[in-house]
């Protein structure tokens, strides 16, 4: 389960919603916090499998494929 | 047909069950006790739309509820199974102690937000600009100060001071599933007490944080020189 909270919640580590529910019900601040998060960990964690893979191309396309998918990722979340 | 990788399991290739994108199965491809779960792609590469993030998410909760596991960083298409056991060869040691890392434990999460952001007016010179950043980065080293307290409830922590200028902390902690309740009851002490921002504690998350070395162990065999 993921649970977050609202930033104006007065008890603000008290979970308020599951990532399960459907985003699209949740208060628009939560939805913000945790989007947030998730973008943080699905696009900056997680083991890297072809790591050694991209590297071999070179250093910059690493970083330049990590740009795009955030890149992308902002601009559907800004409904563009 | 190409893969889309979820994560790295501790668990038997016949033991993985669930569904993936586009309603595929699961399925493992295992190499000495690892699996990397894997589901066929359908016609178009995983984007990463709040949708599909979501999925994501909750493939690996799933995945997680079942067995020890290391989340695949978002957007990880493999070529055939030969490539996904290639991976798991050539990693394994370093997979085997991560998923030993995290067996048990959960990621936690701290965000920072200010109560009253920075004020940003214009500098009317360089030495103005750097004062004006110094007070920043000292407010938010104090966000860094205060949650302090909560290292000795984590196995491992990840300690971000401002890693935007919006965002003054961002911390993941990787903690035992049994002291997660202590862990949000600490953290809502420190923000009760906290006047200059608000923490808020997300989780339990996969650990995505804590599944990839901080500096990678990268084979540069065969890369140009």
């Amino acid at each position: 389960m993921v649970s977050g909270v609202a930033p104006g919640a007065s008890e603000s580590t008290s979970p308020v919603f599951e990532a399960s529910e459907n985003p699209s019900r949740l208060p628009h601040h939560s939805r913000q916090v945790t989007l947030v998060d998730i973008l943080d960990r699905l696009l900056g964690g997680g083991v890297v499998i072809q790591g050694h893979i991209t590297l071999a191309v070179a250093d910059i396309d690493l970083v330049e494929l990590d740009l795009s998918l955030l890149v992308a990722s902002i601009d559907k979340l800004a409904g563009r | 047909m190409s893969l889309v990788a979820y994560a790295i399991a501790d668990a038997d290739p016949d033991a993985i069950e669930g569904v993936g994108f586009d309603e595929q199965p699961l399925a493992g491809i295992g190499h000495d006790g690892l699996v990397l779960v894997v589901s066929r792609q359908g016609s178009r590469r995983p984007e990463p739309t709040v949708q599909t993030l979501w999925r994501y998410e909750e493939i690996i909760e799933q995945l997680m509820s079942r067995h020890p596991i290391l989340p695949a960083r978002f957007g990880t298409v493999l070529a055939d199974e030969d490539e996904a056991r290639v991976a798991l060869r050539d990693r394994y040691e370093e997979l085997r102690h991560r998923l030993e890392m995290v067996r048990g434990a959960v990621e936690l999460g701290i965000r920072g937000s200010w109560a009253h952001a920075p004020a940003r007016p214009p500098a009317r010179s360089g030495t103005e600009y750097m004062l004006g950043q110094l007070d920043v980065r000292h407010r938010a080293q104090c966000f860094a100060e205060l949650v302090d307290p909560l290292r000795p409830l984590a196995r491992s922590s990840k300690v971000k001071v401002l890693p935007r200028p919006a965002v003054p902390l961002l911390a993941a902690y990787l903690v035992d599933r049994d002291r997660t309740e202590k862990f949000r009851e600490v953290a809502a002490e420190l923000d009760a007490g906290f006047e200059d921002g608000q923490l808020v504690c997300t989780g339990p998350w996969p650990p995505y944080s804590f599944a990839q070395p901080e500096t990678l162990d990268l084979d540069l065999q065969g890369a140009p020189t």
